[in-house]
């Protein structure tokens, strides 16, 4: 019989611990139990055999760490072959009579993934596609991927069995008392993941015993809808002398298990310290007890690597991140200024979106490559969901397999070609995926032509395997200056849609396109299309007007509970987004006792909103050259005098440099606006050396560094030296900057050192960072050490001008 | 070598130390006031963003000499020592999150934040010691790899023997670092007879480099 048929009717019976047996049979200290499978073939088929004759049903083989990170390619073959056999074997020569299979077992590799670790995603891919390629060889029936602490490692295991094997996947991951994974994703976010990438369970195991467990395995019953698996220790571990005990003996740990299984566990099983007879009470207690049916669970969500966020009420799918129409933001994209893009993210979580969109699509830009590294960047640093926005298939791919979490996917429409294409990625990676009402005959004029291509869509969606919860349909927003019934269309879709229990979306602000105050339609769009049942709005999150109408809707209608979230709004985002004439006032009295401008006052006390509002004021009268030279050129002068004499700390330094920085925002918009581009020094090229992860060093100059005006490209940390040239190559940049921190990095930057001397003669090169010396320095062939940021500055100012 | 490794988790630490966050971050003394209400703001950010979790073994003193072979510093500092306390602490990976976050939007709170990560992997590793202290006394200072004469390579012996990865979500990368960046392996003394070293003591005085940005006065 097939397991997942097995598993539709059947409570199933995993094995306990293995690595306790391994040890208690004599395993030696420092031998890798996976080596016992050829060298002990007896001994590991004895343990599988108990097991079985336990009552198992699945025995997982004993390959936890088998992976070429540990072994051979040659003995890692040797392994799973002998571990499947001796599993098979095991099953023949038991008593039992219960039906039988094999799981390959896969563990966490122990490395830790990019960008926290140094594990690249697709490595920790090919890693676990061997194992798995060769438990399908063998003849495995099914793949456990258990202990998995770390959302992002297990996308990578589920990946590779999924594209290297046809073989049924069931995973479980250890969550710590906390309820959490040690990297921060909780149950429900777990779910999403698996669910998008269509494993047959999901579960939890090892970390603590059934008791702490319970927490956990309620949330994976409310949200999966496929069976889910518990496999707990024995209890919390007692370290008593050079041994561990766990604190649950058989009878109680049936007795937990026996409540699993009532509550809807459908695979239950032992982790460490649990043995044969741990599963044998666990069968005995629970074989009276029916199988509780799977239901299927229907709850819309995306998540990221910490959280899932549902449709259950209106979110808000932040925009910003998209060039369209904005200047400056095609300038970042150009300049690859990664920092500007991530600052855009960050803002919009601040005022409260939910959900980030994903653009980065514009003429000069090669998506392909960019969309997926911007996914990377922003999944570093911000714990939304993000929204993949592309209209490249190939850009979306990629960025999908990157993403740590279940996306949102904008979009596919009514086209046969647009539903061949995306379909299969949200089916192979996991998403909601955002469908347009339109095809190849165009936008339909009326709601039942937009509600018929909705209809079509999900009927397609069907016969891929995509459920009806994983679509949010857009109706499509028109502007009602071309259309005066544009807009009643689409909120009378709205409300069909709502009808059907689908879940909407709709980019609200096109509707006013062309008309004056256009925040004015939008807002009252907005409210009506949310009164006909919208559940995701496409918004700019600082449009105070349409958070206005989006908080005082949810207070209106229930849906904010005590009315937590209108009252932050009205308390923090409201006051803040007025501007505030009385921090100016602050700056200008105070001009009198001092001879210094407002905005050089703003700058070196480090208040970068006034700076930054200085600065706007200023440049309406003076010309943005003069502020440069006469206002901030100045001000962040007597800031790194003052550093330098010690009168102000780091801190302080870096606060001023932010300060400037709003202000040459300003500048730069302006230029942008105006025509023509601001004047940069030379372009400097910045890189923590491969190898090492700390990056605060590297930030603080490039900070200082663009304040003195500098073209920063900084290519962020652990950076190859072959990348560091490539990119000196490409700029002609004069000037490259290398920060390491460590001993053990100290080589990989002498052979960047190397690497640019051989291949970009021209390049002065300036070091720095913890374990460097002056001496050092030149030993290695740099042509300057920078103490500190601003002495990277001063020797960088030097080096420009020779 | 194989030793039974115990988990420890601490739900809260004591205060934040402000004074020593500011040191930290490169400031003698208190800061101004806009200093003050940026690390006010990133506290707060702070909110949750901990897990105190800490993995050790005990080993004897031969155990121990046969893990690591005895340097000078070594055989010094275990004079008088029954068992040597081997640990791996951590604060969590959150923390590096929130560097990262504001590393592209505000260098003066990444810098900031990564103070209170130091700040509190200190707190937790003076914690976590003083929970020895209780009959007949801890001490003897920290060791950890790479200082004096303790070599770096040592985080391999450490990371076999406690399997930080599996505990406490503590990896070593290829060069040595820890992921999350704010943890901690060392090794300390169990004394038999009650330590009248001071705090001061054991963390500056004893230290040979002259020009150490972060030594107190």
């Amino acid at each position: 019989m097939d397991v997942r048929e097995f598993l539709q009717q059947n409570t199933v019976y995993l094995d306990g611990g293995t690595g306790t047996l391994l040890q208690a049979a004599g395993l030696p200290l420092g031998e890798l139990p996976e080596r016992w499978n050829v060298t002990h073939a007896e001994t590991v088929q004895g343990i599988h055999r108990a097991y079985f004759n336990a009552g198992s049903n699945i025995v997982a083989t004993n390959t936890f760490g088998a992976n070429v990170l540990k072994f051979t390619e040659k003995e890692l073959d040797e392994i799973v072959k002998a571990a499947v056999e001796n599993a098979r074997i095991a099953a023949k020569t038991s008593q039992g009579k219960q039906e039988k299979f094999v799981a390959l077992d896969i563990g966490p590799t122990g490395k830790l993934l990019k960008p926290y670790g140094d594990f690249a995603f697709e490595e920790a891919v090919e890693t676990f596609a061997k194992t798995a390629r060769l438990g399908e060889k063998y003849g495995v029936d099914c793949v456990l991927i258990e202990t998995m602490g770390d959302s992002y490692e297990t996308k990578a295991a589920v990946v590779a069995v999924k594209e290297n094997t046809s073989l049924p996947i069931f995973v479980s991951c250890a969550y710590g008392e906390d309820g959490k994974l040690m990297t921060g994703a909780t149950p429900s976010a777990m779910v999403a993941l698996l669910e998008g990438l269509g494993v047959d369970a999901v579960g939890v195991n090892c970390s603590v015993g059934p008791k702490q467990m319970q927490g956990v395995v309620q949330e994976l019953l409310a949200r999966a809808s496929v069976p889910v698996l518990v496999k707990p220790n024995a209890g919390l571990p007692i370290v008593d002398g050079d041994q561990i005990r766990y604190d649950i003996d058989e009878k109680e740990f049936a007795q937990y298990m026996a409540e699993f299984v009532k509550m809807g566990a459908r695979l239950v099983g032992g982790c460490c310290g649990t043995t044969p007879s741990y599963i044998e009470g666990t069968v005995t207690a629970t074989k009276a007890l029916s199988a509780l049916p799977i239901t299927k669970k229907e709850i819309t969500c995306v998540s990221s690597y910490t959280r899932a966020v549902d449709f259950d009420k209106p979110l808000l799918i932040g925009e910003r991140i998209n060039p369209t129409g904005k200047k400056r933001f095609k300038q970042a994209l150009k300049e690859k200024d990664t920092a500007y893009i991530l600052a855009e993210g960050i803002a919009q979580q601040e005022k409260g979106a939910h959900i980030l969109d994903v653009n980065v699509g514009s003429p000069e830009i090669d998506e392909k490559e960019e969309l997926p590294r911007y996914i990377e960047q922003l999944q570093a640093v911000i714990d939304l969901p993000l929204q993949i926005d592309t209209s490249d298939s190939v850009a979306m791919e990629r960025a999908m397999r990157l993403y740590n979490g279940k996306p949102l996917v904008n979009s596919v429409n009514g086209k046969a070609e647009s539903m061949a294409t995306v379909f299969p990625l949200v089916k192979k990676y996991g998403g909601v995926v955002i469908a347009l009402t339109l095809d190849e005959n165009g936008i339909p004029e009326t709601a039942d032509g937009r509600v018929a291509i909705a209809e079509k869509i999900v009927a397609t969606a069907k016969t891929y395997g995509i459920a009806e919860k994983d679509i949010v349909i857009d109706p499509l927003a028109m502007a009602i200056s071309a259309d005066k019934d544009g807009a009643k269309t689409t909120l009378q879709a709205l409300a069909r849609l709502k009808e059907k229990g689908w879940k909407t979306s709709l980019g609200v602000s096109n509707v006013s396109f062309g008309l004056p105050s256009r925040e004015t339609i939008n807002a009252a769009f907005f409210a009506l299309a949310l009164e006909n049942g919208l559940s995701a709005a496409i918004i700019n999150p600082n449009s105070v007007e349409m958070l206005k109408t989006y908080y005082a809707f949810n207070a209106l209608h229930g849906k904010d509970e005590n009315y937590e979230e209108y009252i932050r709004f009205a308390t923090e985002i409201l006051p803040a987004s007025v501007s505030t004439p009385t921090a100016t006032a602050t700056v200008t009295s105070s001009v009198q006792t001092d001879e210094k401008s407002p905005l050089q006052r703003a700058i070196i006390r480090g208040l970068k909103t006034e700076a930054t509002d200085e600065c706007a004021r200023l440049l309406q009268s003076m010309p943005a050259l003069e502020i440069v030279n006469g206002e901030i050129v100045p001000a962040l002068d007597e800031v790194g005098k003052n550093y330098e004499e010690k009168r102000t700390f780091l801190p302080q330094l870096l606060m001023s440099a932010e300060a400037a920085k709003g202000a040459f925002e300003k500048i730069k918009a302006y230029m942008l606006a105006n025509g023509g581009e601001s004047a940069k020094k030379c372009k400097v090229v910045l890189a923590t050396v491969k190898g090492d992860i700390h990056d605060i060093g590297k930030n603080i100059v490039g900070t200082l560094l663009e304040n003195y005006g500098f073209d920063v490209v900084d290519l962020g940390r652990d950076v190859p030296p072959e990348k560091v040239v490539a990119c000196v190559a490409e700029t002609g940049a004069p000037l490259v900057g290398l920060s390491a921190l460590m001993t053990t990095t100290l080589p990989s930057m002498e052979e960047t050192v190397k690497l640019l001397r051989e291949k970009t003669p021209w390049v002065k090169i300036i070091v720095g960072g913890a374990v460097l010396s002056a001496e050092y320095a030149s030993k290695i062939g740099a042509d300057g050490y920078g103490k500190d940021g601003m002495a990277a500055v001063r020797l960088a100012e030097t080096l420009y001008k020779k | 070598m194989r030793k039974a490794v115990s988990v420890k988790t601490y739900t809260a630490l004591p205060d934040y130390d402000r004074r020593e966050i500011l040191r930290y971050a490169g400031v003698r003394g208190d800061g101004d006031e806009t200093l003050q209400a940026l690390l006010g703001e990133c506290l707060q950010a702070c909110d949750r963003a901990f897990t105190y979790r800490v993995c050790y073994a005990e080993l004897t003193k031969t155990e121990f000499f046969e893990l690591f072979p005895p340097s000078e510093t070594a055989k010094g500092w275990t004079e008088n020592c029954e068992k040597i306390v081997l640990f791996a602490a951590t604060v969590g990976l959150e923390i590096d999150r929130l560097v990262n976050r504001y590393a592209s939007v505000s260098t003066a709170k990444a810098l900031l934040f990564q103070a209170i990560g130091a700040e509190r992997i200190e707190a937790l590793c003076d914690r976590f010691c003083e929970d020895f202290s209780v009959d007949g006394g801890v001490c003897g200072r920290r060791f950890s790899p790479g200082y004096g004469d303790f070599p770096l390579t040592a985080q391999r012996e450490i990371f076999a023997l406690l399997q930080p990865e599996k505990h406490i979500g503590v990896t070593l990368l290829d060069s040595y670092l820890m992921s999350p960046t704010k943890s901690v392996t060392a090794v300390f003394g169990l004394k038999n007879t009650p330590c009248n070293e001071t705090k001061e003591e054991k963390n500056c005085a004893l230290c040979g480099k002259a020009d150490c940005a972060f030594k107190k006065d």
